[in-house]
């Protein structure tokens, strides 16, 4: 169905959908994290639905994301495709060497998953404004 | 890669914009194209082709 739109209708279906399926995923998470204490008082049970629910809505995100990358045209999924190896390159190399300077004893400050990341997401975003400049159209163009 | 993308281009009075839409991708890719920064696919490379009516060697040279 989505081969007889444009680009750009493509493009804001994807997105949306994307967008849609971050923000239920955002909202389970918080749920899984502030519920045991907020709302259903450490009850195992519940916990644990709840954390089903947050995988399989991670899932549909996965899913929605996947389609959304494939809705691009090739320069822009060369630009991601090239943003995401920076990403995985920089958690990699920065990772392991945090990993060394604390294992040194340089560092005592212990890193956990939220820098990571942190350090995935400002990487992957500095990657897409850099390549996107990079391709970018010039005021004088057409 | 060479390309005669923007001769062509010019030769049918179509902006980069409608050149775009024609053969849907973003606007971004065209320019990139024209100016060497980004080769196209053979599947984009045919399309361009059929649009112009013109043999792909035509339009992009390899050397």
């Amino acid at each position: 169905m989505q081969t007889q739109l444009t680009l750009k209708q493509r493009q804001k279906i994807n997105t949306t959908n994307l967008a849609k399926w971050t923000l239920i995923w955002l909202l389970s998470l918080a749920l899984c994290s502030f519920g045991p204490v907020l709302i259903w008082e450490h009850n195992n049970v519940v916990s644990g639905f709840f954390i089903v629910v947050n995988v399989v809505v991670g899932i549909a995100m996965i899913i929605a994301n996947k389609r959304n990358l494939q809705g691009l045209d090739e320069l822009q999924q060369k630009i991601h495709l090239s943003a995401m190896g920076f990403t995985l390159g920089a958690v990699v190399v920065g990772g392991l060497a945090y990993s060394n300077l604390q294992l040194s004893g340089i560092i005592e400050v212990r890193a956990d998953i939220p820098d990571i990341m942190f350090l995935m997401g400002a990487v992957y975003l500095i990657s897409t404004y850099i390549l996107n400049k990079r391709y970018s159209c010039d005021e004088g163009d057409e | 890669m060479k390309n005669r993308l923007k001769v062509l281009r010019a030769e049918r009075n179509l902006t980069q914009a409608k050149l775009a839409e024609l053969l849907d991708v973003s606007r971004q890719t065209i320019n990139a194209i024209e100016k060497g920064k980004f080769d196209p696919s053979l599947p984009l490379a045919f399309k361009a082709a059929r649009l112009f009516e013109l043999k792909i060697e035509d339009i992009f040279d390899d050397e």
